[in-house]
């Protein structure tokens, strides 16, 4: 199963309820970073580019459940930065549970064995592990040797400890469609992961290595083609069936940056969870003060290359729910995974 | 300074009323000759550019407003509208409450006739709407370095096919062959009927939307221009 029955309901019953009260405007995932300090430098990260003072400053477990509180949310996503490095990641977790919300902590896992025995397997918690590849091109992409074996130990110790363990793959110019091909595989026959997200590389201006960005025609090419292996149909992926046919550029949408709202240490991130205009100091005011307008394909400039989930998955949420047939697509994906 | 204002048809001009009468450009090269036309007889301090378009954007619904951010056409550069005066009525009209997105356009020769086109368009050039003027227009102003901006509100939207008669569209005159070719196809008359009233809502939308933009930059540097509307 993809997602948990509960986590599927509970966020159909949440958009049915949104939509009855004619919000036009609604969040779905709290993106969440706790800190932006990371212990790698990856070739297409933009987060890790702040001054010493930002990369010191923590959020406090308080200002987290706030935030999750605030803003409604119901599924958190635990960023950063690499969030193990927060000293207080367990009470964290364990009060967004306690909420109610729908937790992923998305990890490069160096830490995570660390961590196993302080945090408790929920339903209504994940691990999403980055892996940008098999051996050789993931530890490439965080230059770093030995993090894809750490991370694969990592994920085997949390699946036998009960965890749900979904991984989080960022698709580059260097990421051959053999080499993807190799690594979902893997992921689905060896490791057994939970479920698979995958999302182009936003091309990040501070990113270390630029030359690992796509222009947006080559990212539908190579899902196109990826997503055309026969072996794709049993990849579990996360990402819902329309927004894995938009990667293929089989269907338009435009950007809905409010469904994925980011709280970082400095504030509410404007517009979103990747591009940086400044910070909204409540949730209320990111919503109401943000012109969303302006944003997205064909807007502004520095979406041109963007396919990413924090701009687009709440849109397949949308159109999926225009229509009856994308509907039960999405239900039966999201019950049973594959693609259908 | 005075503001020309031009609409590729004289049914688009009529959904506003202008004290004197705008140039009406036609569509594709046509519109370009007839705007490099009259800005070799007068040099206007701004060309406004207004009329309707089809979304690529699937956002946006019949009587969406979108402000050019800028225009493409297939084989041919970027070009960009007046930076200043574009900000000022983006500026204007968000703190009037006004409605609209702030997008590039596409020209095209002949319209965008079905769904598939569409999507296949906006993938490879990110363009909130197609038209059939922009393009040409900009170029004939950027030859004469007059400032430009131009206004379009939606008819059609992303995934909607054109009948077929339509599907030819060059011209103005060309409407009577369209309707002589819709009556002899009565399966696509809810096709056309729904399109009848997508044209409507566009029309409206563009006569609130101009005096709108007109009133956007009323504080800014193109107060002359309400002695035209
Ligand atoms: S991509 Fe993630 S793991 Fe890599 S440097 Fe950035 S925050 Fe750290
Ligand atoms: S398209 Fe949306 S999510 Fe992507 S960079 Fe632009 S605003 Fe952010």
């Amino acid at each position: 199963m993809s997602i948990p029955v509960s986590q599927a309901m509970a966020i159909s019953s949440y958009i049915v309820k949104q939509k009855l009260s004619r919000n036009k405007r609604y969040p779905l995932v709290l993106m969440l970073e706790p800190l932006l300090r990371c212990n790698l430098e990856c070739a297409g990260c933009g987060k890790i580019q702040h001054p010493e003072e930002i990369l010191s400053t923590y959020l406090t477990p308080e200002e987290c459940w706030d935030a999750a509180e605030e803003c409604g949310a119901p599924m958190v996503s635990i960023a950063g930065g690499e969030p193990l490095i927060h000293p207080h990641i367990d009470k964290i977790v364990e009060g967004l549970v306690e909420r109610g919300k729908f937790v992923t902590l998305c990890t490069n896992a160096i830490l995570l064995e660390r961590w196993l025995s302080k945090l408790q397997p929920s339903d209504h918690f994940s691990f999403t592990i980055h892996l940008d590849g098999m051996r050789d091109l993931h530890d490439a992409m965080v230059d770093r040797s030995g993090v894809f074996d750490k991370a694969v130990a990592g994920i085997r110790e949390a699946k036998a400890r009960g965890f749900r363990v979904n991984t989080n793959t960022t698709v580059y110019a260097d990421s051959s469609t053999e080499e993807m091909r190799e690594l979902f595989n893997y992921l689905a026959d060896d490791l057994k992961t939970d479920g698979i997200v995958m999302s182009p590389g936003y091309d990040y201006p501070k990113a270390p290595n630029q030359k690992v960005f796509m222009q947006r025609g080559q990212m539908i090419s190579k899902f196109e083609e990826l997503l055309s292996l026969p072996d794709s149909k049993h990849w579990q992926f996360i990402d819902s069936p329309l927004f894995l046919e938009f990667l293929q550029g089989k269907v338009a949408m435009q950007c809905t940056a409010w469904g994925n709202p980011c709280r970082t240490v400095m504030g509410w991130q404007r517009p979103c969870y990747l591009m940086n205009e400044g910070y909204a100091p409540t949730y209320k005011q990111l919503m109401e003060e943000t012109e969303w307008e302006r944003y997205g394909y064909g807007r502004d400039a520095r979406c041109t290359n963007c396919m990413a989930h924090c701009g687009y998955e709440a849109s397949a949420v949308e159109q999926t729910l225009k229509s009856p047939v994308q509907s039960v697509r999405a239900g039966v994906a999201s019950l049973f995974g594959g693609r259908s | 300074m005075k503001i020309l204002f031009a609409f590729p048809s004289s049914r688009e001009a009529a959904a506003v009323h202008l004290k004197h009468p705008p140039l009406i450009t036609g569509a594709g090269e046509r519109a370009g000759l007839a705007v490099s036309e009259r800005l070799h007889c007068e040099r206007p301090g701004l060309v406004l550019l207004a009329g309707l378009a089809g979304a690529l954007d699937p956002s946006l619904r019949p009587g969406s407003v979108v402000l050019c951010r800028q225009v493409t056409a297939p084989g041919r550069d970027i070009l960009e509208p007046d930076r200043f005066f574009t900000e000022d009525v983006r500026h204007g009209l968000r703190t009037a409450g006004s409605s609209f997105v702030y997008s590039k356009l596409l020209t095209l020769p002949e319209p965008a006739a079905t769904g598939a086109v569409k999507l296949q368009l906006w993938n490879e050039h990110g363009a909130g709407a197609v038209d059939m003027e922009t393009y040409q227009v900009a170029a004939a102003c950027a030859e004469r370095r007059i400032p430009w901006i131009a206004v379009r509100t939606i008819v059609d939207t992303s995934r909607q096919a054109l009948p077929r008669a339509l599907r030819r569209w060059q011209q103005p005159g060309d409407e009577r062959s369209a309707v002589f070719s819709a009556m002899r196809s009565p399966w696509e008359w809810p096709a056309y009927a729904r399109l009848g009233l997508q044209y409507w809502t566009a029309r409206k939308a563009l006569a609130e939307a101009l005096p709108a933009v007109v009133r956007a930059a009323r504080q800014t540097r193109i107060v002359e221009t309400l002695e035209v509307l």
